[in-house]
């Protein structure tokens, strides 16, 4: 076998990966980091959405829920107990486990619409019940984070370029978990059971079990994002953290993209995030809805167009360009 | 205390009679094209700035202004249908939620781009008029909507029971296969039913304009309500979607009543979640009776 | 005639090789192009100072956005019709503004986007708390002084860089309970009060504040905002047997109450505090049903001769009265003007200090109930003190307290 690193798709992912890690000392403009971390962050909330949504086909809309509770955790352990957001985020993500249990167990009796009615009732549920929880959670007022200067054993840095990095080591997790998972025996169930649940169950897969094991591996992830967040912007209220906003957009970045694939939700969220910066220039303040016209636009347009997502599109182009004769952009059979 | 439980049963009823406009709209769509649409809400928002628009520049009152509403938003359902729903029919669950949500987003930004995010009101005559009868109070405006929702239910009862045309659609939402086997075009059946239930959700705006402001937000108000009670009154039920509006209508008032005004949504969302585990098939089961 | 496999494989390897590279080299250059294009700053012009005024143009405030944007950009014009800032040869204010889209995220990049894109010597905003909140730890961190009339009490805690010139929520409780003593003698007082950091903030001082006042609170709600119905809100107040109702709301909810009163004929005196209830669309939208009513402001435009002033010339250009929150960003603008005067600076720093040490009693820097502002370590306005205002004839009129009431209270 050759090493990864030489394959075709090894040299690409080196390539990109080099980039990434480069682009900040290129870039020094602020918003510009500004944009790009949120690329990742939520390119990265995307890939632990589409390891339940994209492989699994359960179409969750209530990922905020999780969001929501690493960033709640890893905020009560920092001001209620002084502890490191490194250890918050870990402990976040273990809290957002154990919460994907009964969710879990309840929702995933339900199939299609149910399922996406259900889950975003549980997140609201959540913000609900943060929006009371006055004594030990700020409740509606929410909080905001110490000012703890250059603080980077608390997550908190007086370089954007640091807040980048973080995200990117997030986003590279994540896109190596599902690459694990995609290659390993978890990855053939999680397919099986999305294409076809009951013909899986009737081979012997036990779906539920993988489901819930695949919820476990996404809450997980979803709360390190919902920490990063809370540190990133320095203010936390139950509206921020378990809104419903967030639940779509890790929905859409993995559809637009390419629902079911490893890189489609990075191609959406890029996608996604470079329609709205391209947006805010031309048009500037003032045109309320503009950008989720457009947002919801490109949905309608890729789920008649592309159901499968946009990846596709990208890598016949890819194609296309690379091949000197248009006509053989698609495999040939190699034999005469 | 009598009198304030009377009461509160009285203006939960009221405005259970709005949710039933939009919730049968939902279960009807559901039951007869086997889609949910998350844009229902959006639809009550246009029927409500189609009513707006009559009133302030023509002086129509707005429950006349149905008349308007009512066949424009049936234009709507049908072209929804043929041109958007029709092609992910045969996709699968994921394309069908998005889009429908898709839909929901556009609408609600389109209209913040043309009307921007100011409340719009009508003062009618009738607007904060009430009669009582002993110590009980009941809103003009909010009779005259619980009314024509009733009626409007009945109409919809009767089409569905008495037509021919409402017949094919009851078979095509208990067995598509059958009834087109039983030369039942179902491309026509669906767009009656979107048509029929976006006419429903605009009804419902246009009853609502008289005591409540217009924004291009304001679908999602009631939509939450109208998928409780669609839930509860198991998906594709009519008469289920009704009597579960006029109690979620009522579990709310009571709600407020007696636990907190702010728990009358976690309320909401708890017997959501309770009903889709222990009857995910809803409080009622089947098709319409 | 056919290829071997391996003649194939090389020539299909080939293309692949080329292709590669070429592909390469145009997406590299797509993307330094886009890097290039980031990397564009605008810095203030030499007889100019730049401002920055942050402000929800669009999303759920938009309304409120609009008209602060619009009265902020008057501010500016005035200062320079004025002559600008002498002390820097006359250089003329430039007002940036961003739109904060009523979102948390936003906010943070556009505060951001702001400071280091366009180097303020100051900034203002944001209207809703949780917005200036975050606003405030931005500017705090970049060391750039941020003015704001939200009433939020967070804000004047642990910062150095926020002035607040204006009452606080807390004070705002306080002057709604004793106006219902000037309604009633035995004020028995509902509070009901949307369930977010606006609402909660409000309530609490009210709750905290009302015993020491001899006031009653007979039912204290919160609720979920966006109410599809007001009616069983209403029904309880009715229950609760009180005689004054404090709705702490935003304005669609507000429109929903004041209706909702009338239709179960409760006969109740309102004080709808400030927020939704002291801006020209209150009014539109409710008509005459508004006549008659209370509210407490940071800021009403007939406090004095120049906040009458402002809010002529604000009425000619757009159509409406000035509001509170749109009138105390005016005599912000001038506060800082005075800061940059005294100062002779643009940097920040400077700015900051300038204005910790601000000290006017008359002016359009003044122009705020009490007519004074002098900040303590804090960043809180001494001097700073809400007033009680009146819808009366479609306008809103200041009738507490005494010393800056402009019109007689008229009681129900």
């Amino acid at each position: 076998m050759k090493p990864a690193l030489l394959t075709r798709s090894g040299f690409w992912v080196a390539a990109l990966a080099t980039a990434a890690v480069v682009l900040p000392l290129v870039v020094s403009d602020s918003f510009a980091l500004d944009i790009f971390i949120r690329v990742l962050l939520f390119a990265f909330i995307g890939v632990a959405w589409n390891l339940m949504g994209g492989y699994a086909k359960q179409l969750s809309l209530g990922h905020a829920a999780y969001f929501g509770l690493g960033a709640y955790t890893s905020t009560i352990l920092l001001i209620r107990f002084g502890i490191s957001p490194w250890i918050g985020m870990f402990a976040g993500g273990v809290v957002a486990m154990l919460a994907s249990l009964p969710i879990g167990a309840l929702c995933f009796r339900l199939r299609g619409p149910y399922f996406a009615i259900a889950t975003i009732a549980t997140a609201q549920v959540l913000m609900l019940l943060f929006l009371k929880f006055r004594d030990f959670a700020w409740g509606a007022e929410g909080t905001t984070l110490p000012n703890l200067g250059d603080a980077p054993l608390m997550m908190q840095f007086e370089s954007k370029a640091a807040y980048y990095y973080v995200a990117l080591a997030l986003l590279a997790l994540g896109l190596a978990i599902t690459h694990r998972v995609e290659r390993s025996w978890m990855g053939f169930y999680l397919v099986a059971v999305g294409e076809d649940e009951d013909a899986a169950e009737a081979v012997g897969v036990d779906t539920t079990k993988i489901k819930r094991q695949i919820y476990l591996i996404s809450a997980f992830l979803t709360a390190l994002g919902g920490t990063f967040y809370v540190e990133y912007i320095y203010f936390i209220d139950p509206n921020t953290a378990f809104s419903f906003n967030v639940s779509v957009e890790v929905a859409l970045v993995s559809i637009v993209g390419g629902i079911g694939t490893l890189w489609g939700p990075v191609v959406g969220t890029v996608l996604l995030e470079a329609t709205s910066a391209l947006l805010q220039s031309w048009l500037g303040s003032g045109h309320s809805g503009v950008q989720l016209t457009v947002y919801s636009l490109i949905l309608v347009v890729v789920i008649l167009w592309r159901p499968s997502g946009l990846i596709g599109l990208f890598t016949e182009l890819y194609q296309r360009v690379t091949y000197a004769d248009p006509a053989r952009a698609k495999e040939v059979p190699l034999d005469g | 205390m009598l009198e304030v439980l009377a009461q509160a049963v009285i203006n939960g009823l009221l405005i259970g009679g709005v949710y039933a406009l939009v919730s049968i709209g939902v279960t009807l769509i559901f039951g007869v094209v086997k889609i949910v649409n998350f844009a229902q809400g959006e639809f009550v928002m246009i029927g409500m700035y189609i009513s707006f628009f009559l009133a302030s520049s023509l002086g129509v009152d707005p429950v006349l202004s149905l008349l308007i509403s009512m066949p424009t938003l049936f234009a709507i359902g049908v072209l929804l249908q043929h041109f958007l729903i029709r092609r992910v029919l045969a996709l699968g669950d994921m394309p069908q939620i998005f889009l429908t949500f898709a839909l929901s987003l556009l609408l609600m930004n389109v209209a913040l781009l043309l009307f921007t995010a100011n409340y719009r009101t009508v003062q009618t005559a009738y607007s904060e008029m009430s009669f009582h009868i002993g110590p009980l109070y009941f809103a003009v405006a909010k009779l005259i909507a619980f009314v024509i929702a009733m009626l409007l239910s009945a109409i919809l009862y009767i089409f569905l029971h008495g037509t021919d045309l409402g017949k094919a659609m009851r078979a095509a939402a208990q067995n598509r296969e059958v009834a087109m086997l039983m030369g039942i075009n179902p491309d026509r059946v669906f767009s009656v039913a979107v048509g029929v239930a976006l006419a429903l959700a605009g009804a419902a705006g246009s009853l609502l304009m008289p005591f409540y402001p217009a924004y291009p937000l304001v679908g999602q108000v009631f939509v939450l309500m109208a998928f409780v009670a669609v839930v509860l009154g198991t998906l594709g039920n009519i008469t289920g979607a009704l009597i579960a509006s006029l109690m979620m209508g009522v579990a709310e008032s009571l709600g407020v009543q007696f636990v907190g005004a702010d728990s009358g949504l976690i309320v909401v969302f708890v017997m959501l979640l309770l009903t889709l585990a222990l009857r995910p098939n809803g409080l009622f089961g089947g098709w319409a009776r | 005639m056919k290829k071997s496999k391996r003649e194939l494989g090389a020539k299909r390897l080939g293309a692949k090789r080329l292709g590669r590279r070429d592909f390469l080299v145009k997406s590299g250059a797509l993307a330094a192009g886009a890097v290039a294009a980031f990397n564009i700053r605008t810095a203030a012009a030499a007889d100019t100072v730049n401002i920055g005024g942050l402000y929800p143009v669009t999303g759920s405030f938009a309304q409120i956005g609009q008209g602060c944007v619009n009265a902020a950009k008057l501010a500016v014009q005035m200062v320079n019709d004025a002559g600008g800032i002498k002390s820097l040869g006359g250089a003329k204010l430039n007002l940036i503004v961003s739109d904060v889209q009523s979102d948390p995220t936003v906010t943070r990049t556009e505060t951001d986007r702001l400071i280091s894109g366009y180097k303020p010597a100051a900034i203002h905003g944001a209207f809703a708390s949780a917005l200036t909140l975050i606003a405030s730890e931005v500017a705090e961190r970049a060391k750039v002084p941020l003015l704001t009339g939200s009433s939020s009490d967070q804000l004047n805690k642990d910062r150095h860089f926020t002035f607040t010139p204006f009452s606080r929520a807390s004070q705002f409780a306080l002057a709604q309970l004793q106006m219902s003593k000037l309604v009633s003698d035995q004020p028995k007082v509902a509070v009901i009060f949307e369930n977010t950091a606006f609402g909660t903030s409000t309530s609490n001082g009210l709750r905290e504040q009302a015993p020491a006042q001899g006031v009653e609170i007979v039912l204290f709600e919160p609720y979920s905002a966006g109410l599809s119905d007001a009616s069983p809100l209403m029904n309880k107040v009715k229950a609760s047997g009180a005689n004054m109702l404090f709705p702490v709301s935003y304005l669609n909810d507000l429109i929903l109450i004041i209706r909702a009163i009338k239709q179960v004929d409760l006969k109740i005196a309102i004080n709808g505090g400030s927020g939704g209830f002291v801006i020209p669309d209150f009014y539109r939208n409710v008509g005459n049903t508004a006549e008659g009513l209370l509210g407490v402001a940071h800021w009403n435009h007939d406090i004095n001769d120049n906040a009458q002033r402002v809010n002529a010339a604000y009425q000619k250009q757009f159509g409406e009265f000035l509001f509170e929150y749109a009138g105390g960003l005016v005599a912000q603008t001038f506060m800082i003007a005075d800061a940059l005067e005294r100062a002779a600076s643009t940097e920040p720093q400077k700015v900051r200090d300038a204005l910790a040490a601000l000290d006017v009693s008359e002016g359009y820097a003044a122009m705020c109930p009490g007519g004074k502002v002098k900040f303590g370590p804090d960043g809180k306005n001494i001097y700073a003190h809400p007033v009680g205002v009146q819808w009366q004839h479609g306008d809103l009129a200041t009738v507490f307290p005494k010393e800056d009431a402009r019109a007689q209270l008229i009681k129900a």
